[in-house]
This record gives C-alpha cells, sequence and structure tokens, in this order.
C-alpha cells in the first residue's frame, strides 16, 4: 500500500529544446531507475520519428524512488506531447498530476510554444516549478530569465533551481524542489474505485493497456472494472507501474501512477479522459472527458496497386496503437482500392503515413486533406461528407454546413497585425483581442476548419518568427458557400483531385492546381488539356504539349546495355504512375497538389 | 561451318576531353598507352583461346575514345595479335575512328596496311565556334585533309559523325555542315543529338545556365532538316541516327541491331554471345591488375536475358532500323504475335503515324515516330 504522503505525481513542460527529455534522463539517472549502461540518451520518446522530429508524440510515464530526509518518496513522470494536435491528450496527462516542472532555456528564455500548455497546466490548477535549464552556456542570462518568467507567467522564481541538465549540475535540486513544492495527491483508498484514463499503449502479449492515474480507491487483479463513458466492463489481469519497464505490482492505491492490463483488445475500446471504476460500486465520472474525433480527412492508396492488402494490414496494426486513428476502404477511379483515413490534425496524418512508409515499407499516395461536412440535401436527407467525390451533384445539394473553430491565438502584441490579416485571409471572423500581460495578446477568432488544416499552423509560425501559438476547440457547424472543384485530364474529371473550397477562393485554387499540375504531369505522345472546373463550368486551363521528340543517340555496343537500363528506369517510372483514361500520372502529381499553399 | 562473330576494340584515350562526353576515355601519357595496348592484347590471347574454334570473324570496329591517339605501331600490334589468334574472314569489313586533330598520312597508311578499310572521322560541325564551344580542337580543314590522306590511298568506305542540338549551334550551321558532307561524297553519315550527360563540362555549364540549349522545335527541324537533305542526296537512312549512299552501310553495326554474337575487348567494352550480355570494367587500373594478378579476363557484369528481355531488345533494337519489327521473325522467336499483343496501342500509333505496318507485315518508325522513337518502345514494352 502507498503512501500518499510520499507521493507526488508531475509533468515536464518545456519548448522543443530547452532541454526536457534529457532532464528526464538525468531525473532517471540520480533516482537509479536506469543505470548507465541501459542508458539511452533520451529514453522517454521511444519511437524513432519522434527522435528525428525532436517531439514527443507518446506518452510513456516512469516510477522514480528518491531518498529525501530520510524518507523514500515516490515520483510519479508523466510525459507530455507537444504539438496543437494533441492538445486534448497533453490535457488528460495533465490532469493526472498535481505539479509540473517548467524548463526555460537559460539564453533562449521564455518561448511562445511554451505557453500554451503552461495555461493548459494552470487551468488544471498545477503547482508549476520553474527550473532554469542550461546555465553552462556562455549564453545563459538566468537572473533576467527568471524575470521574464515572473513577468510574463506570474510565477515565483526564488527557489527556481539553475541547473545544467547536459552536465548533470544541480538536477538534484530539482528532485528536492518537486517533493517540497508539488502537493501529494489526497485521495481515499477507501472510496469507490475511481482512475482516470490518460493513455493507451499496445502490447503484442498482454492486448491493450491503460495508463491511469487513480484519483480514489484500489484497483488489483481480478476486480471487475467498468468504464464509465464507453460502458465497457472487464476483469483487471494485472496491474503494475512503469519504472520504466512495466512491473507488476499486486495493488494500486489512490495517488499512484500504472497501468491496468485487462485483455482489452485494442486501444480503440480505451478512451483517453474515460474514468474507470468498479463494477457495483461506482463511482462519479471525473470531469473534462472529450471523445476524440478526427478533424482531417484523406485518401491514402499504395502507389503500387497489388499493396493493397499490405497497406490494410499495415493500418490494422497502426490502428491496434492508436486509438484516433479511423479509416474505412475507399476507391478511386484514378487512385484503385485504398483507405479515407480521418486525423487529429496535420502532424499527426504526418505521423501515419510516414510510419505506414517507414515501418511497413509502403509507399503512398495521399490526396488532399479534407475536413467533414455537414450536406442538407432538398429531400431533407443529411450527409456527413469527407471525400469530396461523394458530394452529391449541386442540384441535389439545400445548403452545405462546415466545421467551425474558436480560436485563441497568443503573441506578443507586434505580431497582431499580421496574425489579423492571416486570419482574415483565412475566412475568419475577428471576436476579441486582450492584453494577458504588457507584451503578450490574445487574439481570439472564429474559423473554418478547413481553412486551417492545410498549413495555418507554419504560416502563424513564419510570420510571428514562433512567437505566436494556437489553441483552438471545436465550435459547430456554419452554413457556407463551399462548391466541388473538379479537376480535368484530357477531359475526364480524377476523383482523387477533386476538393471541396469556398466559392471565393475556387478561382485562387483552380488556377494554381492547374499551373502545378502542368509542370508535373509528364508528355505523352497527344496533348493533354488541365482543367479545373465548377460543375460543367470551366475556370482555370492550362495544356501539355505533345512529346515531340526523345534524344536520338547513336547505337553501339555498349549503348545497348545503356538503352537497357534507361528502359528499365523508365518501366519502374511507370509501375508507378497512374493510369487515368489515357493520360499516365505520377504520384507526385498528387503529392504537388498538398504543396500549394 | 562456325558462326560469325564481330569483334569491338576499346582505346580509352583522347587527346583531349570533350566537353560532351562521359565515355570511359581520359588523356594518357604514351607509357600508359602502351601498357594498356599490352594487356589488351593479352585479352584478345586469351578470349581468343575460347571463341575461336567456334567463331570466324566478320566484322572488327575499333572504337574510343580516339583510336588515332595511340602512338604509331600501336594499331598495328593489335591487328597481329587478332589475326594471329582469330580466324579473319577475307571480305571483313574493318573501321577505325579516326578524330582529325591526331592523325597523320603514316598512321593511315599504318592501318590500312593493317588491314583497315573503313574510316569513321568524328566531324560533329563545321563551325568552328561551335566545334570551340564542344571542346573540340581541331577545324574544317583537318577533317578535310584527313579525307583527302585517306582517298589518296584508295580507301573510299568513310564516315562522318555529325552532332545536333549543342548550345550556340544554329539550324543554319547544321546546313552548312551536311552541305559540306554532301559536297566531299562522304558516303556515310551518322547524326545523333546531344545528351547533357552526369559528369560532363557542359552538365556544369549547363547547370550554371551559361550555356544556350536549343529549344524542342530547333532540334525536331535539324533532324527533319538531316533526314530530307540526304535523302534528297540519294542517302538511305537505314537506322534511326544512321544514313548511307547505296553499298556503304556500316556492317558492324548491323550486328548490334540484329542481335548477332559480338566480343569486346578493353576496358569498359561490352559483349553480347548466344543470348548474354557482359561487360568489362570500367577502371583502367582493375582491368590491367585483373588480367596480370589471376590471368582472367576482367568482366564486371553479366546478365543472361530472360525471354521478356529478348522481345524487348527486339522491339528496342529492330524499331531503330528502316527494315523495322519483322513481325514473322517475331512470331518465330518468341511464339507470340507481336500484333495481337500491342493490338491497341498500334492501333493508335498508326492512326497517328508513328507506325506503319507494311505488306511484309514490318512496323516501321515513321518520320515523326523516329523522333519519339524511345517512347514508343517505352509503351510498347510495358503492360
Amino acid at each position: 500500500m502507498s503512501n500518499q504522503e510520499n507521493t507526488r505525481n508531475f509533468s515536464i513542460i518545456a519548448h522543443i529544446d530547452h532541454g526536457k527529455s534529457t532532464l528526464a534522463d538525468r531525473l532517471m539517472e540520480i533516482t537509479k531507475t536506469i543505470d548507465e549502461r541501459e542508458k539511452k540518451d533520451q529514453l522517454l520518446d521511444s519511437m524513432d520519428l519522434e527522435r528525428e522530429r525532436g517531439i514527443t508524440i507518446k506518452l510513456t510515464p516512469v516510477t522514480m524512488k528518491y531518498n529525501y530526509q530520510g524518507k523514500e518518496y515516490t515520483l510519479n513522470l508523466i510525459d507530455t506531447p507537444g504539438h496543437v494536435d494533441f492538445t486534448y491528450e497533453v490535457s488528460r496527462s495533465l490532469a493526472a498530476c498535481e505539479g509540473a516542472v517548467l524548463v526555460v532555456d537559460a539564453s533562449q528564455g521564455v518561448e511562445a510554444q511554451t505557453l500554451a500548455n503552461v495555461y493548459l497546466a494552470l487551468e488544471n490548477d498545477l503547482f508549476i516549478i520553474p527550473v532554469i535549464n542550461k546555465i553552462d552556456l556562455p549564453s545563459a542570462r538566468p537572473e533576467e530569465v527568471k524575470a521574464e518568467i515572473e513577468d510574463i507567467i506570474g510565477l515565483d522564481t526564488s527557489y527556481a533551481p539553475l541547473i545544467s541538465a547536459k552536465e548533470g549540475k544541480n538536477v538534484e535540486d530539482v528532485l528536492k524542489v518537486i517533493i517540497d513544492k508539488i502537493p501529494a495527491p489526497k485521495g481515499d483508498d477507501n472510496e469507490p474505485l475511481q482512475a482516470l484514463i490518460f493513455d493507451s499503449y499496445y502490447d503484442n502479449y498482454k492486448g491493450a493497456i491503460c495508463l491511469v492515474r487513480i484519483v480514489n480507491g484500489k484497483v488489483k487483479a481480478g476486480t471487475k472494472i467498468k468504464m464509465i463513458q464507453s460502458g465497457k466492463i472487464y476483469d483487471v489481469v494485472e496491474v503494475g507501474i512503469f519504472t520504466p519497464k512495466t512491473t507488476e505490482k499486486d495493488v494500486l492505491t489512490a495517488g499512484d501512477v500504472g497501468y491496468i492490463s485487462a485483455s482489452i483488445k485494442t486501444v480503440s475500446d480505451i478512451h483517453v479522459g474515460d474514468t474507470i471504476t468498479e463494477v457495483g460500486r461506482e463511482c462519479k465520472p471525473l470531469a473534462g472527458y472529450k471523445r476524440v474525433m478526427p478533424v482531417v480527412y484523406s485518401g491514402i492508396f499504395p502507389i503500387e496497386g497489388d499493396k493493397y492488402n499490405l497497406l490494410k494490414d499495415a493500418l490494422e496494426k497502426l490502428k491496434l496503437s492508436d486509438a484516433s486513428l479511423v479509416y474505412t476502404p475507399e476507391t478511386s477511379s484514378a487512385l484503385g482500392y485504398g483507405f479515407r483515413c480521418g486525423f487529429l490534425g496535420l502532424l499527426h496524418m504526418d505521423i501515419i503515413t510516414e510510419r505506414l512508409e517507414r515501418e511497413f515499407n509502403l509507399d503512398l499516395i495521399t490526396t488532399a486533406p479534407s475536413v467533414s461536412y455537414k450536406v442538407y440535401k432538398t429531400n431533407g436527407e443529411v450527409l456527413e461528407v469527407s471525400n469530396p467525390s461523394n458530394l452529391p451533384p449541386m442540384q441535389e445539394i439545400e445548403k452545405i454546413e462546415e466545421p467551425m473553430l474558436k480560436a485563441n491565438l497568443y503573441s506578443p502584441p507586434e505580431y497582431a497585425g499580421a496574425i489579423m490579416d492571416l486570419c482574415t485571409n483565412r475566412r475568419g471572423i475577428f471576436e476579441n483581442l486582450t492584453y494577458l500581460e504588457e507584451n503578450r495578446i490574445k487574439i481570439v477568432y472564429e474559423l473554418p476548419l478547413a481553412e486551417i488544416v492545410y498549413d495555418f499552423f507554419d504560416k502563424l509560425k513564419s510570420i510571428s518568427h514562433g512567437y505566436a501559438s494556437l489553441d483552438y476547440e471545436q465550435n459547430g457547424y456554419k452554413e457556407s458557400d463551399m462548391i466541388k472543384l473538379d479537376i480535368l485530364l484530357n477531359g475526364e474529371v480524377c476523383d482523387a483531385l477533386s476538393l471541396i473550397v469556398h466559392r471565393d477562393k475556387a478561382y485562387e485554387r483552380g488556377r494554381a492546381i492547374t499551373e502545378k499540375l502542368k509542370e508535373v504531369v509528364p508528355r505523352q505522345l497527344f496533348e493533354i488539356p488541365i482543367q479545373a472546373a465548377i460543375g460543367n463550368k470551366v475556370i482555370a486551363r492550362e495544356t501539355v504539349r505533345a512529346l515531340r521528340k526523345d534524344v536520338i543517340a547513336k547505337c553501339y555496343g555498349g549503348d545497348i546495355s545503356r538503352k537497357r537500363k534507361l528502359l528499365e528506369k523508365q518501366k519502374e517510372g511507370k509501375k508507378r504512375m497512374r493510369k487515368l483514361g489515357s493520360v499516365e500520372l505520377p504520384s507526385e502529381a498528387f503529392m504537388s497538389i498538398l504543396k500549394i499553399d | 561451318m562456325k558462326k560469325s562473330l564481330s569483334l569491338y576494340i576499346h582505346i580509352p584515350f583522347c587527346n583531349s576531353k570533350c566537353n560532351y562526353c562521359n565515355f570511359v576515355s581520359k588523356v594518357g601519357t604514351e607509357q600508359e598507352k602502351r601498357k594498356y595496348v599490352e594487356f589488351l592484347k593479352r585479352e584478345i590471347v586469351m578470349r581468343a583461346k575460347e571463341y575461336n574454334k567456334l567463331y570466324t570473324v566478320a566484322t572488327i570496329y575499333i572504337g574510343g575514345g580516339t583510336p588515332s591517339s595511340l602512338p604509331l605501331g600501336s594499331i598495328k600490334d593489335i591487328f597481329q595479335t587478332i589475326y594471329k589468334y582469330f580466324t579473319v574472314k577475307n571480305d571483313a569489313e574493318i573501321t577505325i575512328e579516326l578524330n582529325p586533330n591526331s592523325v597523320s598520312d603514316e598512321k593511315i597508311n599504318e592501318y590500312i596496311m593493317s588491314g583497315v578499310n573503313r574510316f569513321s572521322i568524328g566531324l560533329q560541325c563545321i563551325n568552328k565556334y561551335v566545334l570551340l564551344a564542344m571542346g573540340r580542337t581541331h577545324t574544317v580543314e583537318d577533317f578535310d585533309n584527313t579525307i583527302e590522306m585517306i582517298r589518296s590511298h584508295g580507301i573510299s568506305n568513310i564516315s562522318a559523325d555529325i552532332m545536333l542540338g549543342y548550345p550556340g549551334q544554329k539550324l543554319k550551321v547544321i546546313q552548312e555542315t551536311l552541305n559540306h558532307l554532301i559536297e566531299l561524297k562522304i558516303p556515310h553519315i551518322s547524326s545523333y543529338m546531344l545528351s547533357v550527360e552526369e559528369g560532363t563540362e557542359l552538365q556544369l555549364m549547363v547547370d550554371k545556365g551559361v550555356k544556350y540549349l536549343p529549344n524542342e522545335n530547333t532540334v525536331v527541324k535539324m533532324y527533319q532538316t538531316i533526314a530530307t537533305m540526304l535523302k534528297n542526296h540519294g542517302y538511305a537512312r537505314y537506322e534511326i541516327s544512321n544514313f548511307a549512299k547505296p553499298g556503304f552501310v556500316c556492317k558492324h553495326n548491323k550486328v548490334y541491331w540484329n542481335r548477332e554474337d559480338y566480343l569486346g575487348f578493353g576496358v569498359a567494352a561490352h559483349s553480347y554471345i548466344s543470348g548474354v550480355r557482359f561487360a568489362n570494367t570500367e577502371d583502367i587500373n582493375k582491368y590491367i591488375d585483373c588480367i596480370e594478378g589471376t590471368g582472367k579476363v576482367p568482366v564486371a557484369s553479366a546478365q543472361i536475358l530472360t525471354t521478356n528481355e529478348k522481345k524487348e531488345e527486339f522491339v528496342m533494337l529492330s524499331l531503330r532500323t528502316a527494315e523495322g519489327l519483322d513481325t514473322a521473325a517475331y512470331q518465330q522467336e518468341f511464339g507470340e504475335s507481336f500484333l495481337a499483343k500491342n493490338k491497341e496501342k498500334l492501333a493508335f500509333y498508326i492512326k497517328n503515324d508513328f507506325l506503319i505496318i507494311d505488306q511484309a507485315g514490318r512496323v516501321k518508325a515513321t518520320d515523326k515516330g523516329f523522333l519519339v522513337l524511345n517512347k514508343l518502345i517505352l509503351e510498347l514494352c510495358s503492360d
């Protein structure tokens, strides 16, 4: 039975390269959770992809033991992902903690992106401990950075440890401050079981595993549990903690952070934010639960048509460990058989497609991302449409509603103009502008989701030199003048290139797409018109001229081998092309459409 | 009866490297050249042991690089070895490539005394500025003198190479070059288009944007002009890049297009024997070390062609020729009908004047088709 008095649950908040992972590594070393030999730098970021992108996607908690003033303390570190796509997951992880360590780089100071998570932590009533890192750097200015933290966030920095996680300097102070300052959990072991699911993962042998924070009560092998929101009931097979390997325990009690294994088939049965309780002795659900819904949809097709089954298997496998991924089979006349997949955002989409290509060795074509529209037909039917090909003919449509967001944009005041221009350009409706601090504003816009799924985040970062940050929540649907923009190649509609766009943007976009396609469609032995059309009305046109000549070369003995190789290469290239009527389209053509602003 | 064999001998040396060239060749020292010839002879001897029993040599072609850049006596040396170890037909066609900047009457005399009866001369262009831009170190006068020297020995079987589409080369320059060759009554002309190859000086210049490449329409016009002018002066286009007066078709080249057996000697030389393609190493040092160290032939790669690959080569090579693809021969060799297999594609190409089928069942490229032959071959070789 654990002693809540001696337990501290915390997470680490930091800007991308301010040293979160290095600090976590040092804490695990000091507490002998891992020793030097088994250490692989930045242990918490477990996937290669995360390592490469320097972002944490997967939350991996760890339980550490530390002796302080004659008592042994249990310190549970819960890691958080760092991207707007995963805001909800971050909030549930933070909800599992009583405190957070805010790591700030001693030379960079407070960075815009950090703030969104700081505010999220404050919303969850966490106690925040500022830590100044990288004091070994010649450019370190710890005193100024402390003042910045006090000014911008309003935290007391008098006890903030000044550390160098890289060199291991003063890191132990961080542990001491955590114990001194972060409140102990205040649950009751005798109350009915109440556990917060903050994450899940898939184990090849045990099935889907819940990562939980026990708020009240206790759970052990044999307990019959119920997920309150999903209503599903399971028998617990095993409970345990992360050290950081899974380590079985007899029981988890109030205040503990650990895992519950209960022969759950897939992670889709586990909803982050849901509350676990005991059957027959049920608690109240914890606040803050939201069903995570995909916001962006895209068609994913194998470049080589015969790889469809491999793609299907790969998606099934990924789905086991990623509940937010949804997919249904889709057929396109241009791309053949594939899947329409739903994602939490563009980063999530990137991660999934990259994992499919890397871990399953697939080459994919991804169609332009789309959101899900509500289509009201004249016959009274209402459809949810995320695939432009499924949009009914215009004459059958009474109106289309598009999903809206309430977006909060945080920025230093000097970028307000640029940010507002960007939002207006993206059909945003201004709602509010407030000063949070002297040099920090919050701008609130109502924005169509479709307008931010492309590259809004990148644009925002670029116009604000990285200072502006964004969080958003879904804000219902709104009627909008959306139309279907078709792309025709040699007179035939290429379904995989169709888009649903706002009428005001159709011309611009049609022009951009036809121009881009002209660059990437290979010349054939005949002329190919490329047209953008709304219904029967062509709004943009380009022509790919017919091929008139190849290079005529001499052919001597050695050249036959050269020519053979060239032919092989060209044939390989052809295999990767999609035939659309009489036109061959390289997969790059589809990709290039995604890259148009 | 013994089968016919063709020999190709690669001489990887030039007096200077042209800006567009990425073939295996270098400016070598006299010592390097002599050493190379020694090993070339050893390779000829090794191969002859294997092949002389089965074959008689019908054509020999010494190419490069620039064979005429070898020191006096080397070519004679090579031929003596060939004659000693191979059986060469009396009427064999024996060609050597020359560059107008590295010949002398003595050398030409040596070649002819060695049995050479056909000369192929790299002219490329007669315009001195274009020649300069190509990095070639001869003039049109050097070319004229070379022709005169060859003819003074009673040899008339001469070919000239010309290139089209070089940066700065105008259509007018092509016309002038052709007129010059026609006036000189050169009976065989090879013409081919510039292709900017990796790792050449020209590629560097093009990447820097310094040079102006003629556009597609101009190059198309150049090729059409050549085809028309030569046709009007009694030359036949017997292959996509080769034109000849009656009686001057190159026999050695036909071996390649007809997929007959040939052996290549020297660095980077390719061979084709009974359906197997193989090639020597491209590295002179490796070439020498291998022969010296192991006493073996320095083969770097070999490929036994599959039936499908043979079909592709049949299509790829025969469509280059004026005779075209013999559908009966195809049927006989592969047991399937070329016409039936490609029915829809052929219908499209014939309708759009890229190909024709003649009375004898031969599929031939048209003027328009020759210009896009690579594309047609790719389509006909893909599913």
